[in-house]
């Protein structure tokens, strides 16, 4: 009976570490092509919008190559739909939207 | 009105002021504050949509000795974005009280207003602007200004990098004897922040910020 205890306990104890890693660690990243992102205040006001989105874990912003790198969190999804219509409300352009799992 | 004044004197030298685009994303706060040898400026608005804002905006023009207080919207009328640059054009317009101390008008106020386009085009290196605005409180003062804004930046920095322009702003007030007025200025833009320094072609400072929340 100990030993059927002790093997339960174990496979818990991993399923539970397994959890755990994935929160940590397993995010989604979308790259998003923007049209007119060529300065700071362009690059905030698609920041703040998205961060505002519980399905996103960060972003980044690179205004050299017009790119927005969106990490979405593991359990959360958030289409192209959406990703267009947030930058649109930041007033700019998506020109492409390429996702990397 | 005078203690209104020292409010708006003492807002624009501690806190500074500014100039940049007149409508922020949706949901964004902008305060504008914008100094020089005309007039004190503030303005405070709101962006329901990335299309439009409103605000107040409060306004001292020295030689008029004229305050101007009023309820301000700014729309975009139609925005070019493109891969490299991205270029505006907006319509501003505000309706309030005018009101000035100044010799036959001796504590006379009444209903003001004002209209203008501005168009901007830039890029990550280039900067070209165009404003015009007519105000007028009939029987007090009407004026239209013009003024042209050229840009350069001598560095390309990243997100979140200090950012510098060095511009030149031309402003011409047809109905003034001296009616046009040279503007060198330094843009330094980091973060929220936007400062502009000048020193026009008769020894005035231009101070302007913009914060954005």
């Amino acid at each position: 009976m100990k030993k059927i205890y002790l093997f339960i306990t174990l496979v818990l104890f991993c399923f539970s570490l397994n959890i755990n890693a994935n929160e940590k660690n397993d995010f989604k990243e979308v790259h998003v092509s923007v049209n007119g992102l060529v300065c700071d205040f362009c690059a905030q006001s698609i920041e703040k919008l998205f961060k505002k989105e519980k399905a996103v874990q960060d972003i980044d912003v690179d205004l050299k190559m017009g790119m927005v790198t969106i990490h979405i969190k593991s359990d959360a999804i958030m289409d192209d739909v959406k990703i267009t219509e947030l930058i649109t409300q930041s007033g700019y352009s998506v020109e492409g939207i390429h996702r990397v799992q | 009105m005078r203690f209104l004044f020292y409010i708006i004197i003492i807002f624009t030298l501690f806190n500074s002021v500014s100039y940049a685009r007149p409508i922020s994303y949706a949901g964004g706060w902008t305060t504008m504050f914008m100094n020089d040898d005309n007039r004190n400026k503030m303005h405070v608005h709101f962006s329901p949509t990335h299309k439009m804002s409103i605000g107040l905006n409060i306004e001292y023009f020295h030689d008029e000795e004229l305050f101007f207080n009023s309820i301000q919207v700014n729309n975009l009328l139609k925005r070019w974005n493109k891969k490299k640059s991205q270029a505006n054009l907006y319509l501003k317009s505000g309706f309030g009280i005018a009101y000035t101390d100044k010799n036959k008008f001796d504590g006379k106020s009444q209903a003001a207003g004002f209209t203008g386009i501005s168009f901007d085009w830039e890029n990550r290196s280039y900067f070209v602007k165009y404003e015009n605005r007519y105000f007028e409180a009939e029987k007090i003062y009407n004026s239209f200004s013009q003024s042209a804004t050229f840009g350069i930046a001598p560095y390309e920095g990243s997100y979140g990098d200090l950012h510098t322009w060095l511009m030149i702003k031309v402003e011409n007030k047809p109905e003034k004897e001296d009616n046009l007025t040279v503007t060198p200025l330094v843009r330094l833009f980091k973060n929220v922040h936007l400062f502009e320094l000048g020193l026009n072609d008769r020894g005035k400072f231009l101070f302007n910020y913009v914060k954005r929340y």
